[in-house]
């Protein structure tokens, strides 16, 4: 039997399966309208201007005076800090695209970015007060919700390794120690390299399958545009549905949990890891970033969101590379552990 | 074809197999034969190389098992005593699933499947998922799932458990035609007048040992009782059983009411020696019956069980 035909098998035993359709599609669509209904409040109201401060005849006054969405006051560093103590000011820009902040949040954040934006530009040699700002931004500017925006994101980020439960589902069926036609397979002569081949292109085309169809509804039913860059958002999603596999099966060789633990075992971890990068809103996210950035510097769940958000939100594709690497790495890491485990091919116990 | 020595196998403190040694040759049918819990499955799972065995070798095709031999492994086909079969999956799709496992080739496993379909008689069930299935016709299923690729050498694993006695002739005959084409099979079974019946040669383990081994008459010669008599009589006399055990021959006497259960360890003259006694003390006889040693006599007196169907 070639890869396809197996790959075929394995994605019958899932697709008719209800655990399948629960986790990968209902449960996602239930979020996307629970948050819905707890962000449309907001999402009418005009996005708040961010207050900065700067630096008396600093370079980039005059670029990021310009920019709609950013009041600019010129001040001195101490009235800056006093300002942004009382809660009245983001951010002060001073020296050489530095940015003092006093605490961390949304506004911190977007001012970071633009200043990065500025910087990378002024690099490759065109003078601040000609970049063009109505293309990096513009669609930041006329955006009205975005701090709920991150919470699409990271529902989007969440549901990419989403193909872990195909991944879990497939290796447990086909290990001797934890069910029986996995002693029947492990009789055979079969490649456990095919097997393993045609587990990932699988759970990958099962996931991507319901990826699609959520994406379809929540950019039809709900007329969010998340994605201003189709093809590169695309690309990170798929790097992370092959992390996502990779996890699963690595979850799906642990012995003695049956597959059902592990299905709540990943959606537990995934959720946690999905608050952690602003699914339960930004607040959450904020508190991480400021005191203890590394988790979510190792987090994909976060990486994924954060990476989104700037290329479709921001136009910033600084991180992008490093988070695909990110991702393609954990994966490949996986996919090796997988492969020796699967051929250690005799058990004490079975 | 297949040759186990001195097989040692742990579970932790439990030992499944104890020095089990086994041999079986091209073209029979051998029986794993004993009770619950006495390792046949374990010995199996050995010879499959499933199962990491703690000493002892095990060769099969004159190569030593390993999991990695695929060229053996090839050549085996597995009927698990535990049904592996895929809920999600119909008849079709599951018995072709197994048989990809080793047949590549597209037009040459649609004919085996069909084979196999035919094999078990389930034509009629197969676009039939396993939960639309009784439980004999999932057993049917299983097996043609394990010997669909038609192996030289067929391990079953109680494979007619379930089955009802129509389907499980079908089965039986459908070996004996596997045989008849040069394949080797080991099949374990509970069902003691069906090994009796099936196969060549019969292995009876318990607790891990090869206690007894040989063709049924073989078999017979290695233990004392060669004929049960049973016998009705009505009687007064306190020591009647005393006096039947005195008959030549005689080894043990059990009363079941009025009924006598009289174990002779030669089959000579028994029975006209038990007419002789009845008719010298004046009394009638009400029934009386005469079977040679039977594989559950031999069964209970080497390892002092009863083995059940
Ligand atoms: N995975 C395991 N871990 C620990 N002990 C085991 C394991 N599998 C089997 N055993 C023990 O090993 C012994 C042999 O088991 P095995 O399954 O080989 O018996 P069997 O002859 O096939 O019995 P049955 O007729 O019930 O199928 C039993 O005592 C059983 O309890
Ligand atoms: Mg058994």
């Amino acid at each position: 039997m070639n890869i396809f035909r197996m790959t075929i098998y394995l994605i019958i035993i899932n697709f008719k399966d209800f655990g399948y359709w629960f986790w990968t599609l209902c449960y996602p669509l239930l979020l996307c309208a629970l948050f819905m209904m707890t962000t449309s409040n907001m999402s009418n109201t005009e996005l708040e201007d961010i207050n900065a401060g700067i630096e008396n005849d600093h370079p980039l006054s005059e670029a990021l005076a310009s920019i709609e969405f950013i009041n600019l006051e010129t001040m001195t560093e101490d009235a800056a800090v006093e300002q942004m103590e009382a809660g009245e000011m983001a951010a002060y820009v001073h020296g050489d695209y530095e940015l003092l902040v006093t605490e961390s949040g949304f506004n911190q954040t977007v001012m970071e970015d633009v200043l990065t934006q500025m910087q990378s530009t002024v690099e490759s040699g065109i003078p601040p007060q000609h970049f063009d700002m109505d293309a990096s931004f513009i669609d930041a500017s006329s955006q009205d919700t975005q701090p709920e925006t991150v919470l699409f994101y990271s529902l989007i980020a969440m549901i990419a390794f989403y193909g872990m439960f195909s991944s879990i589902e497939f290796i447990s069926t086909m290990q001797p120690n934890l069910s029986h036609m996995g002693a029947r397979f492990a009789a055979s002569p079969y490649s456990k390299g095919k097997l393993l081949a045609a587990s990932v292109i699988g759970a990958m085309a099962l996931n991507l399958f319901s990826n699609t169809f959520i994406l379809i509804v929540i950019i039809i039913f709900y007329q969010i545009n998340l994605f201003t860059e189709l093809w590169p958002t695309i690309f990170l999603l798929i790097t992370a549905n092959f992390t996502g596999v990779g996890f699963g099966l690595i979850l799906g060789l642990v012995p003695k949990i049956n597959a059902a633990a592990k299905t709540i075992i990943a959606i537990v971890l995934i959720i946690g890891l999905a608050a952690l990068s602003g699914l339960m809103g930004p607040p959450l996210k904020q508190v991480i970033d400021g005191n203890l950035p590394w988790i979510n510097t190792f987090n994909p769940v976060a990486r994924l969101t954060d990476t989104m958000y700037r290329i479709n939100f921001l136009g910033n594709f600084n991180d992008y590379w490093s988070t695909v690497i990110f991702l393609a790495a954990l994966a490949l890491a996986f996919y090796t552990i997988t492969l020796v485990v699967l051929r250690r091919k005799q058990y004490d116990s079975i | 074809m297949i040759m186990m020595d001195k097989v040692v196998k742990r579970y932790n403190e439990l030992i499944a197999l104890d020095h089990f040694s086994f041999e079986a040759a091209e073209g029979e049918i051998i029986g794993l034969l004993g009770p619950n819990g006495c390792g046949k499955t374990t010995a199996i799972n050995c010879m499959l190389s499933l199962l990491a065995f703690d000493s002892g070798d095990i060769e099969i095709f004159g190569e030593k098992v390993h999991p990695n031999n695929n060229s053996v492994k090839r050549r085996i086909g597995l009927v698990p005593q535990e049904l592996s079969i895929f809920d999600k999956l119909n008849v079709y799709e599951n018995i072709d699933f197994y048989c990809g496992l080793y047949v590549s080739d597209k037009t040459k496993r649609r004919r085996l499947v069909e084979e196999a379909i035919e094999f078990v008689g389930m034509d009629r069930y197969r676009k039939f998922i396993p939960k639309k299935l009784s439980g004999g016709l999932k057993r049917r299923l299983n097996i043609a799932c394990g010997m669909a690729h038609q192996p030289d050498l067929l391990f079953m694993d109680e494979p007619t458990v379930a089955v009802d006695a129509q389907s499980r002739n079908f089965i039986l005959e459908g070996i004996r035609q596997m045989k008849a084409r040069g394949k080797t099979i080991v099949y374990t079974t509970h069902y003691l007048e069906e090994a009796e019946n099936l196969c060549d040669r019969m292995v009876i383990m318990d607790a891990g040992r090869n206690i007894a081994h040989g063709t049924v008459e073989q078999l017979q010669n290695q233990i004392s009782t060669q004929e049960r008599v049973e016998v009705g009589v009505i009687t007064d006399e306190s020591d009647i059983e005393s006096q039947l055990e005195a008959l030549p021959n005689a080894v043990s006497v059990n009363r079941k009411n009025d009924n006598y259960m009289i174990h002779f360890e030669k089959q000579e003259n028994n029975i006209s020696n038990l007419i002789k006694f009845i008719e010298s003390k004046d009394l009638t006889y009400t029934e009386l019956s005469s079977e040679k040693a039977t594989l559950s006599d031999i069964f209970l007196e080497l390892t002092g069980k009863e083995l059940r169907d």
